[in-house]
């Protein structure tokens, strides 16, 4: 493996745990998700086309771990949301008060969104995909990432009260 | 000239081209009213934007010391390393509705799987109960039956396999029980050729075991990509 692409991978662990949080919605899930998506990348660095950006490339490879993980896993338990953990809120006591409310109620608005529409969010907003590379991860043509985008950008600012 | 969302959108999010990002400023320029909707856009965006920072950050120490021994390995071996056999980066992509993980996730989980994986290859026929065998001829990929014994049959995906049969992954659960098969079509019979039971356990444990059986499976047998939905309707309907 090319130490080049290590490194990047090395860079790119905060925005693989974000996403995996965003999809799995569970700290120890979202850590199981990112080691996956680590060595299943480790394995595959040879088919990484360099003139890519690495983002999308690695998004999808967790995307399908959380298929694999959660098409095997039927079985009703209890779910530890992270949004009630303490340790998963972010640790921002220089920042305002008001700013870190505001974090919160886009977060909990997050939470209330349809899956689809938060994942795709998640990807543009978030993490900065264009529309193209949105629709290369979630594997669905650009028209659909624009509609589905769009509407949940609508609903997200209802549930904000931005008008 | 009325600016519909979608176009606003893009604006916002900078994926229009110059000339048309410019053409539409101006059209912006002179319409309050789409200024209104622009700001929806642009201001949901900057307040998800925040949320990039907010991430709790535990160590990755442990990560990164294995991304940088994988690079090492190949540094000095100047090979690929030994006990890193390359796999597709992109593992079978669902062809249909029911791989999408939300459909899971709706019915989730948190108690995990243990499996124990066998395989069926020749031998004797596996002898599936009819209801099994009727969800095979006709439940598309997606949906989900009742067995009438108390147990859900869900149709995962159809493959071929490099000889040209007619493969199908599906789930039969009952109560915390799960097992996931592969039956292939003989003439007029189904076999099934790979089967892993999941047995609820308590605490998360990965079911990387089983994936990598399923998944070997597949790779020993040539099986490509899910068929799509119509060359799946296509091949049952032969």
């Amino acid at each position: 493996m090319d130490p080049a692409f290590g490194e990047a991978l090395i860079r790119l662990l905060p925005n693989l745990r974000r996403y995996a949080l965003s999809l799995a919605r569970r700290a120890d899930l979202a850590d199981d998700l990112v080691q996956t998506t680590v060595e299943r990348a480790i394995r595959a660095a040879g088919s990484y086309d360099p003139a890519a950006r690495l983002e999308p490339w690695l998004f999808r490879i967790t995307r399908n771990a959380f298929i694999d993980l959660t098409r095997r896993q039927r079985t009703e338990g209890v779910q530890v949301d992270v949004f009630d953990m303490p340790e998963a809120l972010p640790d921002d006591g220089d920042r305002a008060v008001e700013a870190r409310l505001m974090l919160q109620a886009t977060q909990q608005a997050m939470k209330t969104l349809p899956p689809e529409q938060a994942e795709i969010l998640h990807l543009i907003c978030i993490e900065e995909l264009s529309y193209a590379e949105a629709a290369e991860v979630l594997d669905i043509p650009k028209g659909t990432v624009m509609s589905r985008l769009s509407r949940a950008r609508l609903a997200l600012a209802e549930r904000l009260g931005i008008k | 000239m009325q600016i519909d969302d979608e176009t606003l959108m893009a604006l916002a999010d900078g994926e229009l081209d110059q000339a048309e990002a410019a053409r539409v400023s101006a059209a912006v320029a002179r319409d309050p009213e789409a200024q209104a909707r622009l700001r929806l856009f642009t201001e949901t965006r900057a307040r998800l934007k925040i949320l990039a920072s907010a991430a709790p950050a535990p160590s990755d120490k442990d990560l990164i010391a294995r991304i940088r021994a994988a690079s090492s390995a190949v540094q000095a071996s100047g090979t690929v390393a030994p006990t890193a056999p390359p796999l597709s980066a992109t593992p079978p992509v669902p062809a249909n509705a029911n791989r999408a993980p939300w459909a899971a996730l709706a019915a989730a989980v948190t108690a995990a799987v243990v499996g124990l994986a066998w395989w069926q290859m020749g031998g004797t026929p596996a002898g599936l109960p009819e209801a099994e065998v009727a969800a095979l001829d006709s439940l598309p990929s997606g949906q989900v039956t009742e067995l009438g014994d108390g147990r859900d049959l869900t149709m995962i995906a159809s493959y071929r396999t490099a000889e040209g049969a007619f493969c199908r992954e599906y789930e039969t659960a009952q109560d915390a029980g799960l097992t996931v098969s592969v039956a292939c079509r003989q003439g007029d019979t189904w076999q099934r050729q790979f089967a892993s039971d999941m047995t609820a356990t308590d605490g998360y444990v990965p079911a990387s075991g089983d994936i990598a059986a399923l998944d070997d499976w597949l790779a020993e047998t040539g099986a490509g990509d899910p068929l799509t939905p119509e060359d799946e309707a296509a091949a049952l309907a032969d």
